[in-house]
């Protein structure tokens, strides 16, 4: 026990290193992030009239940040996954008796410190568009709740897509393909009640949709479209269905390596 | 008390491939690495795994390093099964996988190695403690090298920091894959006296791989020769050396441009009709040929030679007959068998 | 024997072609990008607003043909970016930079023509990508003007590739482990107005978005996309523009990479 608490430690503070080292790829990925946004929203808002842009606001930002939690996960723990097995650092961890599990999930404090920047950022270009503060909300607490879920979805399907690669090189464009699937169709961009009616069945089946309702709820007070009590429960479970089977093929994942050994994948 | 450090027993491994041929067309392929390979490792001692490139030294150390599971056979490290018992064995053995690789490029040496320290569970003034002394020891803070960024280390500078992480938790036993190679003669050597250091005076047990027959020579107690997935000779330097000592070894300094190094090695040996041979660039578009032979047969030899090489314009600078070296036991036992 | 360009493209479409086979699935989501942006765009601006105000906003008659032909732009330009900013990176960390900076020519030649090749096919690709869709609205005239936004689209490649190599010679100093300017890619498509009129943007970018080639490409598709046969007459001013701008850009980018090569062999960063 004592010793996974060294272990945690050295994990912590070797992320922040590393994001510290890397200054510049910090500041640009933030830039970056915002920039894309940006040309998004600026294409959308184009179908609204002026006059609804205050009320659109809240919801697109805070949509826009929930879909930074995805896809900043995706990116930086899947992504990192190609440097991580090809540095051969897979290998000098299982001797140390370290899974790389953990150390995948630490690259999550660096894509978090990217979606905080990137996101307080975006609320000021948002504030300034829609003429009123966009960052008060309704509930703080709930939307703490609702971000923990998501974050704990987000990370386990990244590590998935992570467990994915040490087979297969999978590029970075298909990962991103899922994402953008699930900002629209997972309700991370839209409430599911403003869904066309046909949609909302696969927005229900997909995890992400429920605790983006839970999000809504504390921000704006939206009721959420099964009832808060409902979408926590089940975000809930989804949020631990996705960590037990991140988990589970994770192992698989191992004694996979260790029969076949580890190959180093992507553009080599 | 256990007698040996690490035993094998029959260790097969098949990797399965898949040639990618054509834009949708893959072929799967077996490729057999190793063919049941036994040997022990004594306490204490420095032990050789010798063989040419692609004869199954890092599969072998994968396997007894618990990274990778055999398809059949057995392995133990200090009596500690690698298959079952994989985190004890893990706790006793230090490794070095690579010497250019297994590092965070932007941490120095020094913060690299209290990171993987910390992941074997050393802390605060301990921690500290042994990652000086393991700095130390491996010569990197002679070199000024502890502060430095990963990124900026030469490979001596890597190797040797390899080697200071596997000394790290002061393990029993340590497990070297080609420690040396691609390192200039002052690194190598460092590396040398330190692993024989260990070995003598704090009864560390050294298993390290090499095709270096010179280093081998050097430092190994026992060695072990594996060709092809076999091991095909075991003993002391000594004893492999009588193997061949009813044989002469013929050496011969050649012209050879480097371009066309590894077509020349086929074809000096279908010149001459021999397949034992070996040959080894040198500089200036040399190359050094050794061919072992019986006594008594150097002499039709070395005719034929030099006229095979006369009719194709191959200059002959030197010819020189002389007892067998390790090396040319690894020629005769490593080339003959294919 | 200095190698010619042949040489160098030649062994490029070779690697393009070895590297696009081991990764197929890139090759398919090339040609589902477009799709995907576009339906993004759409898909968000229809449950909050309506097609008819995009279509009022930009004063265009196609929304939908212009939507998806920017979105094959965006596509094409941040592949082309892409591709030869990170080049030069993905050598350094191969460890074949040395081989490509010993290339028996100029290392500014080899970056330029390397990843022509690929930045060829992900332009065609992006444009193919979108080619059912745009008959499917215009039929046979659809894919005319496509055909001419594809045009317009090699053109502007040409100081993309420029402006890239900048990028690269910038990167190679700064030995980074990413791209640490893959901003700019998005930077110069937000300021060329790809979804939106750039007349909503503050009048100093409007202003800065005239020196980046994307402004003219995207202004190319919006001309197609507005009018049923476009003015021959404002496309020819488009590509002069894009002609001069790879005259700048592509100079500068060779003294650029002439320094950072200086840099990088002084400080051994390779
Ligand atoms: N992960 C792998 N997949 C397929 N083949 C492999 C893999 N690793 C090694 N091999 C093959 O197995 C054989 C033995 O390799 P290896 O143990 O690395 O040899 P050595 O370390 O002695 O040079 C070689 O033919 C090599 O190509
Ligand atoms: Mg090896």
């Amino acid at each position: 026990m004592m010793r996974n608490d060294i272990r945690i430690r050295a994990i912590i503070w070797l992320h922040f290193l590393r994001l510290w080292r890397y200054k510049f790829s910090f500041l640009n990925n933030i830039l970056t992030t915002i920039l894309w946004l940006t040309i998004f929203v600026l294409g959308a808002l184009m179908f609204i009239p002026s006059s609804k842009w205050g009320e659109m606001a809240p919801i697109a930002l805070w949509g826009i940040i929930m879909w930074q939690f995805l896809s900043s996960s995706v990116w930086y723990i899947g992504g990192w996954t190609w440097f991580f097995i090809s540095q051969g650092l897979v290998e000098e961890h299982l001797l140390t008796n370290t899974s790389p599990v953990p150390v995948l999930v630490g690259r999550a404090i660096t894509g978090l410190s990217v979606t905080l920047a990137a996101s307080l950022l975006v609320a000021l270009v948002f504030t300034g568009l829609a003429g009123a503060s966009v960052l008060i909300v309704y509930n703080p607490l709930i939307v703490l709740v609702g971000l923990v879920l998501l974050a704990t979805m987000t990370i386990s399907y990244a590590l998935l897509l992570s467990a994915a690669s040490f087979r297969i090189g999978i590029p970075g464009t298909i990962l991103d393909i899922a994402n953008f699937i699930s900002f629209v169709l997972g309700g991370l961009a839209v409430p599911i009640a403003n869904l066309p009616e046909q949609i909302r069945p696969i927005a229900l089946a997909i995890p992400y949709a429920h605790p983006a309702e839970i999000v809504r709820y504390g921000v704006r007070g939206l009721e959420p479209y099964l009832g808060l009590a409902n979408e926590l429960i089940i975000s809930t479970i989804f949020a631990l269905a996705l960590a037990l089977s991140a988990r589970i093929v994770f192992k698989r994942t191992m004694k996979y390596i260790r029969k076949h050994g580890v190959k180093a994948v992507g553009r080599m | 008390m256990l007698v040996n450090a690490i035993e094998a027993k029959g260790l097969v491994k098949n990797y399965v491939t898949w040639d990618r041929r054509g834009f949708f067309k893959r072929k799967k392929r077996i490729v057999k690495a190793l063919k049941g390979v036994s040997f022990n490792v004594i306490r204490g001692e420095v032990f050789g795994l010798l063989g040419p490139n692609g004869a199954g030294k890092t599969t072998t150390v994968k396997i007894i390093t618990t990274l990778l599971l055999p398809d059949e056979g057995k392995a133990t490290v200090m009596g500690y099964d690698v298959v079952s018992e994989a985190e004890k064995v893990r706790e006793v053995i230090g490794v070095t996988l690579s010497v250019e690789k297994g590092f965070f490029w932007k941490l120095t040496g020094r913060e690299n190695l209290k990171y993987f320290g910390m992941l074997r569970g050393l802390k605060g003034r301990e921690l500290d403690r042994r990652v000086e002394e393991v700095l130390e020891l491996v010569g990197l803070k002679e070199l000024g090298a502890s502060d430095k960024l990963y990124e900026e280390y030469s490979l001596g500078m890597k190797a040797r920091l390899a080697l200071a992480r596997a000394l790290l938790h002061d393990p029993p036993i340590l497990i070297l894959d080609e420690p040396t190679i691609g390192l200039d003669p002052m690194s190598a050597r460092t590396i040398r006296e330190l692993l024989v250091k260990l070995a003598r005076e704090e009864d560390k047990t050294v298993l390290i791989t090499t095709h270096n027959m010179f280093e081998a020579e050097l430092i190994c107690d026992h060695v072990a020769i594996i060709n092809d997935g076999r091991i095909v000779a075991y003993g002391t330097i000594g004893e492999l050396k009588r193997r061949a000592a009813d044989r002469l070894a013929v050496e011969m300094i050649i012209a050879a441009p480097h371009t066309i190094l590894g077509d020349l090695e086929a074809r000096i040996s279908k010149l001459i009709g021999i397949r034992e041979l070996g040959l080894e660039p040198l500089e200036e578009g040399r190359a050094r040929l050794r061919i072992v032979v019986k006594p008594g047969e150097e002499e039709v030899i070395i005719a034929k030679s030099i006229e095979a090489f006369y009719s194709n314009g191959i200059k002959v600078y030197q010819v020189r007959v002389h007892e067998p070296t390790l090396e040319d036991v690894f020629i005769l036992l490593t080339k003959g068998s294919k | 024997m200095p190698s010619t360009s042949i040489d160098i493209i030649r062994a490029s479409v070779f690697s393009t072609y070895a590297w696009l086979k081991n990764n197929k699935w890139l090759f398919f989501s090339m040609l589902i990008w477009p799709y995907l942006m576009t339906f993004l765009i759409l898909a968000l601006g229809m449950v909050y607003g309506s097609l008819e105000t995009y279509r009022e906003r930009l004063g265009i008659s196609n929304p939908v043909l212009y939507i998806l032909a920017s979105s094959g732009i965006v596509m094409s330009s941040l592949m082309i970016v892409d591709v030869v900013a990170t080049s030069a990176l993905y050598h350094r960390w191969l460890g074949t930079l040395p081989y490509l900076l010993l290339t028996p020519t100029k290392t500014y030649k080899v970056l330029i023509l390397e990843p022509v090749p690929s930045a060829i096919l992900s332009s065609t690709m992006s444009m193919l990508a979108i080619l059912p869709g745009a008959v499917f609205f215009e039929g046979l005239l659809g894919a005319g003007k496509l055909f001419l936004i594809l045009l317009v689209v090699y053109l502007g490649m040409l100081p993309l590739i420029g402006l890239s190599v900048i990028i690269a010679s910038l990167t190679l100093v700064l030995r980074e482990e990413t791209n640490i300017a893959s901003f700019l890619t998005p930077l110069i498509l937000l300021l060329s107005g790809v979804f939106y009129p750039i007349q909503v943007l503050p009048t100093i970018l409007q202003g800065m978005s005239r020196i980046f080639p994307t402004l003219y490409v995207v202004q190319a598709a919006k001309l197609t996309a507005t009018y049923t046969i476009p003015e021959i007459k404002a496309l020819l001013g488009l590509i002069s523009a894009l002609i001069i701008l790879t005259l700048i850009y592509n100079g500068t980018a060779s003294l650029a990479l002439g320094t950072s090569e200086r840099m990088v062999k002084k400080s051994g960063v390779i």
